[in-house]
């Protein structure tokens, strides 16, 4: 039971926004999908839910093509700023209707939602401001029960009270049905306890497809004086630096192994590692 | 695909509803105003103008909705055609019902006249109350005008939905220029090769429902080949 992306390529005009990426969502884990603007985050997830069809490649849901797949479809649910809503429908009437297109749907449990986070449920959607359109999407997206959630940027708009009541919520949705779950966000540093997995991409591409254990055990930071901090790198795969006076700090792939005693040595959150990597990029 | 159809169909009912409204609103208005109502064709005329509008505004509504609740392009085109079909039907029967009470309580009265497209163009019996026998070709005969005019509109929405901006810009002007101006000039230098295919279709109610069915299917067709491939994008703000 799986979302397989396989070589996917998608193409506007003369822009190649995704290039030959493949990966795998398996069932049951939180996947953070990451990238700068433009690296394809949005593109991928709307081939996936059939907003758009790919140039090339296979999109899979639980073995089945996903393209034009009325079952496939129904397995999933995005969530992205793009309001696919009628105009003039108001936030209680979506509700219903998507009881009735989702058969997992808790409807009690969007108005609970909805409550919450004071949303007006009588509002038109259109008349909706940007943080409680993301909310009213989101109340939608966590009360589907589907198997697969796929949230692009879900939490943009929101203040910080009503973010960490998302991922709250998200936690707790994902451990009652063991959903899975693929997010975009650049509040890396907020979402990052819940990924377990993080795919990056750059420029179209799959840069990173690993656990963010793994990503994040496998570099380091190390910070002293400039001098001892230059030499301590000499070979070694650098990621990016910073030197402010006469202190340096490195971001760095690999192992420490034997550090000086003037130096110090600090683990790499994602998002730190995520910029790092990106900067590496750039030098490219 | 039956959610969505129900949707649609229940969202068309409630449309149907304020254009009936206002339909009786003004012939009652016109009626009590002025003493003397006469209303030749509007039934017909207003459901066909109400059909095209439903093509054009449902068809992108139902397309984004169905993707939004993850169903295909194909069952929300499929849901999106039946329930205006069924809402059609609905309306045809409804207006034709409408028209047939109007003329049983107005015969004989100098002062509130209503025929309709049917009765103007092809009634054999003469009279102003129509056999049953008629009031069924001509709820037919509705049926498929406002399936085609539906179909037009859906055409036309989902052409526009797929040009770019110069796309849209070139569509519009050639769809006004050629109905304004392409399309009259047209019919006048093809007319002595038009009058007996016109006289057919005035005359023979088979061949204007058949004829009306054969460009039906050609709008869907065209309006499917552009659907198919559509990216599925919100309404422009």
């Amino acid at each position: 039971m799986s979302i397989e992306i396989k070589n996917v390529s998608k193409r506007f005009g003369e822009t190649e926004a995704l290039k030959d990426v493949s990966m795998t969502f398996e069932s049951g884990k939180i996947y953070g999908l990451l990238g700068n603007n433009g690296a394809g985050k949005s593109t991928l997830m709307n081939l996936i839910s059939g907003r758009m069809f790919p140039t090339a490649g296979e999109l899979l849901v639980d073995g089945e093509r996903a393209t034009e797949n009325d079952r496939a479809l129904g397995r999933l649910f995005l969530m992205s700023e793009a309001n696919l809503f009628p105009e003039d429908m108001r936030v209680k009437t979506a509700f219903d209707w998507a009881a009735r297109f989702y058969p997992g749907f808790d409807g009690a449990e969007a108005v609970e939602l909805a409550e919450r986070f004071d949303l007006n449920q009588k509002s038109k959607i259109n008349k909706l401001s940007t943080g409680y359109g993301s909310i009213f999407k989101l109340v939608l997206a966590l009360a589907a029960n589907t198997p697969y959630l796929l949230l692009d940027e879900p939490v943009l708009g929101l203040d910080a009270q009503h973010r960490e009541m998302f991922y709250k919520l998200l936690l707790e949705k994902y451990a009652a049905n063991n959903c899975t779950v693929v997010f975009s966000t650049h509040l890396i540093y907020e979402a990052a306890y819940m990924v377990e997995r993080a795919v990056i991409l750059r420029k179209g591409r799959v840069l990173k497809d690993a656990p963010v254990e793994e990503l994040t055990a496998g570099a380091f930071t190390v910070s002293g004086p400039a001098e001892i901090v230059d030499a301590y790198l000499a070979g070694r795969p650098v990621l990016n630096e910073t030197a402010i006076g006469g202190l340096k700090t490195a971001a760095v792939e690999g192992e420490a192994g034997n550090v000086p005693e003037s130096l110090e040595i600090t683990g790499l959150n994602l998002q730190d590692y995520f910029i790092a990597l990106m900067e590496k990029e750039d030098r490219v | 695909m039956k959610t969505l159809f129900r949707y649609r169909l229940l969202d068309n009912l409630k449309a149907l509803a304020i254009v009936a409204g206002a339909l009786a609103a003004i012939c009652a208005f016109f009626s009590i105003t002025f003493g003397e109502t006469e209303v030749n064709g509007a039934n017909s005329l207003t459901g066909a103008i109400w059909a095209l509008v439903i093509g054009i505004v449902t068809t992108r509504i139902d397309l984004r909705l169905g993707n939004q609740m993850g169903t295909s392009r194909r069952s929300a085109f499929l849901a999106n055609l039946l329930g205006n079909l069924a809402v059609f039907a609905i309306a045809s029967v409804g207006l034709t019902v409408l028209t047939a009470l109007l003329q049983i309580m107005s015969d004989g009265s100098q002062r509130f006249v209503v025929t309709d497209l049917y009765q103007i163009l092809y009634s054999t019996s003469g009279n102003y109350v129509m056999t049953p026998g008629e009031y069924g070709m001509m709820a037919l005969l509705s049926f498929v005008l406002f399936a085609a005019m539906g179909s037009f509109g859906m055409l036309c929405t989902t052409a526009f939905w797929r040009v770019n901006k110069v796309g849209a810009w070139i569509l519009g002007l050639s769809l006004g220029l050629g109905l304004s101006v392409g399309f009259p000039n047209l019919m006048y230098r093809l007319s002595p090769y038009l009058i007996r295919p016109l006289r057919i279709l005035t005359t023979n109610v088979w061949a204007m429902i058949l004829f009306l069915l054969i460009w039906a299917v050609v709008f869907l067709l065209g309006t499917w080949l552009l659907a198919r491939r559509a990216v599925i994008k919100p309404a422009a703000k």
